[in-house]
């Protein structure tokens, strides 16, 4: 279930993964998101089912449905957690994220041109952000998500003091 | 931080909102010093064109009004607002050019004023409709490094005289290359002119098809509005009569015969419409000028220091017929669909050669890499090309055929769908055959897709980031998707399904060291079968677990990569794969730019204490040995002494550094280290290594100098299970402490800590050696093959291991060692 690293053939050169893990309370919240995003389907089912009065293939399609959906609610964060890596160096942003499909994004420090914090009302429910770097090209930005508040702003000042060192036009 | 190009400061008539504006800022309140307005002539450009953009809606009041009476106010209402509307556009819209902005204010009421700092300029583009030719003005805008695909605010000068955009146009791009407006006039060179020929290409491209939906959209637009129902006039109803009467095979024909020589006659006239005159020219060396249009006539200019790359397209008709057309990927400028109504084309469909030769004119680039072979990505990603199409061929029978049993249909329908099988094939070939990338010369070339197939060439130094995406089964696979982000053009490139090693080391060679940190070479027990093999010797690599290990295996890397460079290593290869051939290439070229292209000596890093894991162990193969020969295997330790690169040495703190991530406390490492040596160099090793103080020639082994470094290694990894945050916090890089150590003073290595390299004179003390192989790296790679191959022993602390060798226990070879 962990990607440790990108390689397949152990002989050849990977990337390794970032150094830090994001907040153990962002598999909660992905629990949550995920359950809340399933339920909302389920009850669509259900008030469809109660229009024409449960019928069995209905009920079927529900039970089916809520199983899906609850199996997505317990494996998915947990994956989630387990992929999801950060990693700031005074040379690079480097992250991973993602759970079945794995997506690793690098953004050198000196072509950052914002950074940005951003809180939902889930995150803040869980006490967590997400920090987002964007940088000229408009399929760069590093989104780190699943941070603890803290962190996430003394992240955001770094980044902030690092990326004010860099001149130029970064692009 | 940079501040955006253009800004819209919008806010009733209140001051205009410049970030970062220097002193040549206006004030506002100021009288109107210095702002031009737009030429006179042009005031009648912006109620005219509105005014035909009504003109469907009025025709169909008109037609209103003649059916009811009622409907003529508005018509008369919605044309005096159009003219009141473009002439309040006209007569509020400024300009203004200071040394170091252009400003432009516009509006009534809502005053805006936005500015686009000069140096930002990248293209500059010249486009006059019939109208404005008419009139004698045309439009400028002006393309900034902004991306401006979510952007509402444009920067554009609607009728201006043309001698004035002219003017206009030399300013503002000489101050963005920095180049004298005079120089331009002198060296003008076409590039590209258009030939008549070229029209054969209309047809196959798509831009027969806009026309024409251009033309139905039209038509609609008018029918709708004037409430005329075409199907009803006589003579549509008339050609619908002789049409159903036809037999089916003559309807094919008839609708062939019409169809096929109208589309090929529209396309073609919007070939000759869009493309007329086409023109490409360089104006010295830092401009490029594309000229075109029969009835709007478009100049778009572009800073050639602008220009990031260029894209090849070849849809598949197109290419079919061998043309190719070939598009600027520069910052400020769109690529979208329907490119060449963008400024960005620098080349009509026109012959493939034509193309190819814009390309490699424009960016000054080597022939091959627009038209030669690219690298292949193995067969993972044809498996994955031919899995993909054949997996969708059978998903769309497999409806077929549900949708035909739940229907009754007859079985003609889902027999036939089996044709797909064969088209999905066909097209996950051509995929496969269009899939490739090269990197040559600092420009990342990769090539995509069937149905379009593009090949893009960008310059390596505009990559501004790395995105990789591996699905769950590319992982499976070995396969990964390479994504190169950029300011230009798409703003992403990719080179996709490639193997991961390979897409790693051209990711790394593109992008210098900013992938090195976040590489992971092979571990030791992964690589000992593959250094059994090349060798010919039994090796026994251990996992030496208390010190990192990972680095152990870039020094094996390393020597692997000498290794593999002999061909007769190569050929003595007990299975000569390709996968093995492919695995050396790859690990190969990684390592070529990693460490420069001499790694000159090679150290085995020895340090670390037994971890009573398992491990591999392997029997001699004296098949493989004779490909080697005896005056082979000198060769190679002769290879690994000999220094002639640059002087590699590298602290180790900088070594670590390199590495970035987090850095393990220093106190630590001395733990690894033997008790003896401990005292004796402690300080040396700390700081830089100086030419007297060389570690070759104070210390015997070559390992104990790498020990700190790996073990430093080991340390910053994260793959360490979960902490808390806090801790995590902690361990994040200084990142004001370690910038003033500066990236610059870094040696060209990367892997750093396991090479190490010597200056001259060490060299000559160890060439005057004995067996100097046995002495560099102690008895852990010996190489006494003379000697009967024995067993393997374990040692306590050696990584690199020979059978037959002496057999110490591991407290005298400590001893010994010193």
């Amino acid at each position: 279930m962990t990607t440790d690293s990108i390689a397949a053939d152990p002989l050849l050169p990977g990337l390794r993964a970032p150094g830090n893990r994001v907040s153990r309370r962002a598999i909660s919240y992905w629990t949550a998101r995920a359950a809340a995003s399933g339920a909302v389907v389920v009850l669509a089912e259900v008030a469809l089912a109660a229009v024409s009065g449960f019928p069995a293939a209905w009920r079927a399609a529900i039970v089916t449905t809520a199983v899906l959906v609850g199996l997505h609610a317990i494996v998915m964060p947990r994956w989630r957690y387990n992929v999801h890596r950060w990693e700031v160096t005074d040379q690079a942003v480097y992250t991973r994220s993602g759970w079945f499909s794995v997506h690793w994004r690098i953004a050198p420090i000196s072509r950052i041109q914002t950074i940005d914090s951003h809180r939902s009302v889930g995150e803040r429910i869980f006490g967590l952000a997400n920090v987002t770097a964007t940088t000229a090209s408009a399929a760069g930005p590093v989104r780190i998500h699943g941070l603890d508040r803290g962190l996430a702003d003394r992240l955001l000042d770094q980044l902030a003091v690092a990326t004010g060192q860099t001149r130029g036009d970064a692009t | 931080m940079t501040a955006h190009d253009v800004t819209g400061g919008s806010d009733e008539a209140g001051p205009p909102q410049v970030p970062g504006a220097g002193p040549a800022r206006p004030d506002r309140t100021d009288s109107e010093a210095g702002w031009r307005r737009l030429s006179r002539r042009s005031m009648v450009v912006r109620p005219l064109t509105d005014l035909v953009r009504l003109l469907p809606l009025l025709a169909g009041l008109l037609i209103l009004h003649a059916q009811t009476g009622a409907g003529l106010a508005w018509g008369v209402v919605a044309s005096v607002f159009a003219v009141v509307t473009g002439l309040v556009h006209w007569g509020t819209t400024r300009y203004l050019i200071t040394a170091e902005r252009v400003y432009l204010r516009r509006g009534l009421l809502n005053q805006k004023t936005l500015s686009v700092a000069r140096d930002r300029i990248r293209t500059v583009d010249v486009t006059a409709h019939l109208l404005h030719r008419l009139l004698g003005v045309c439009r400028v805008s002006i393309g900034t490094g902004r991306n401006d695909l979510r952007s509402g605010e444009s920067f554009h000068l609607d009728g201006i005289t043309r001698s004035e955009a002219e003017s206009l146009r030399i300013v503002l791009l000489a101050a963005g290359a920095g180049v004298p407006p005079v120089a331009d006039v002198a060296r003008v060179a076409d590039v590209v002119r258009l030939r008549l020929s070229w029209l054969r290409f209309a047809p196959l491209t798509m831009t027969g098809l806009v026309v024409l939906g251009v033309l139905f959209g039209g038509v609609i637009q008018i029918t709708n509005a004037t409430d005329i129902n075409l199907a009803a006039t006589g003579p549509v109803r008339q050609i619908v009569a002789d049409f159903t009467a036809l037999s089916v095979v003559q309807r094919i024909l008839a609708a062939g015969a019409v169809a096929l020589p109208a589309y090929m006659l529209i396309a073609m006239a919007g070939y000759v419409a869009v493309f007329w005159n086409f023109r490409l020219t360089g104006l010295g060396t830092d401009t490029l000028r594309v000229t075109r249009g029969l009835l709007s006539i478009r100049a778009t200019t572009i800073a050639v220091s602008r220009l990031r790359g260029v894209e090849i397209s070849e849809p598949l008709l197109l290419r079919a017929a061998r043309g190719a057309r070939c598009v600027a990927i520069a910052t400020g400028l769109r690529i979208g669909r329907g490119a060449e109504r963008e400024g960005s084309v620098l080349s009509p469909p026109a012959p493939r050669a034509v193309a190819q030769h814009v390309a490699s004119t424009v960016l000054g680039l080597p022939a091959d890499l627009c038209s030669g072979p690219l690298e292949p990505h193995g067969p993972a990603a044809r498996r994955r090309r031919y899995i993909r199409a054949l997996a969708g061929a059978i998903l769309v029978i497999a409806a077929i055929y549900v949708t035909t049993r739940v229907q009754d249909g007859p079985a003609w329908v889902w027999i036939t769908s089996f044709v797909l099988v064969p088209a999905g094939a066909a097209v996950a070939a051509d995929r496969y055959r269009s899939l490739g990338h090269r990197l040559a010369g600092g420009w990342l070339v990769t090539r995509f897709g069937c149905l379009a197939r593009r090949r893009n060439i960008i310059s390596a130094d505009a990559i501004i980031g790395w995105r990789i995406h591996q699905t769950w089964f590319q992982r499976r696979q070995g396969l990964m998707t390479l994504t190169a982000t950029t300011a230009a053009g798409q703003q992403h490139y990719s080179v996709r399904d490639v193997p991961v090693a390979e897409g790693l080391a051209l990711a790394v060679a593109a992008t210098g060291d900013l992938l090195v940190p976040f590489l992971r070479a092979p571990s030791v027990q992964d690589l000992s079968p593959l250094f059994s093999a090349l060798t010919g010797r039994s090796v026994r690599l251990s996992q030496a677990a208390a010190t990192g290990s990972e680095r152990s295996g870039e020094a094996l890397v390393f020597w692997l990569v000498r290794l593999a460079d002999r061909d007769d290593v190569v050929r003595a290869e007990p299975e000569r794969s390709m996968r093995r051939l492919r695995r050396l290439r790859a690990t190969r070229f990684l390592c070529r730019h990693l460490a420069g292209p001499e790694p000159s000596l090679l150290a085995f890093p020895a340090h670390g204490q037994d971890s009573g894991q398992e491990r591999g162990s392997i029997g001699s193969r004296r098949g493989q040995r004779a490909h080697l020969g005896g005056d082979g295997r000198r060769e190679l330790h002769a290879e690994l002494l000999s220094s002639r690169g640059p002087e590699l040495v590298v602290p180790a703190e900088e070594a670590v550094r390199r590495r970035g991530g987090l850095v393990g406390e220093p106190g630590e490492l001395q733990m690894l280290r033997p008790a003896e040596q401990r005292g004796r160099d402690d300080g040396e090793d700390r700081g830089e290594v100086g030419p007297s103080g060389h570690p070759f020639l104070d210390h015997e082994g070559a390992g104990e100098h790498v020990a700190k470094p790996l073990a430093l290694g080991r340390h910053h990894r994260g793959d360490q299970p979960c902490r808390d945050p806090d801790q995590v916090y902690r361990e994040q890089p200084d990142l004001d402490k370690r910038r003033r150590q500066g990236a610059d003073e870094c040696l060209p290595e990367s892997l750093g800590a396991a090479i190490i390299a010597d200056d001259p004179d060490a060299e000559r003390h160890l060439a005057e050696r004995l067996a100097p192989a046995e002495r560099l790296e102690d008895d852990r790679v010996a190489d006494h093959h003379e000697q009967k191959a024995g067993q393997v022993h374990r040692r306590g602390r050696g990584s690199v291991q020979v059978t037959g060798a002496r057999s110490r226990d591991d407290d005298g070879d400590e001893d010994q060692g010193r």
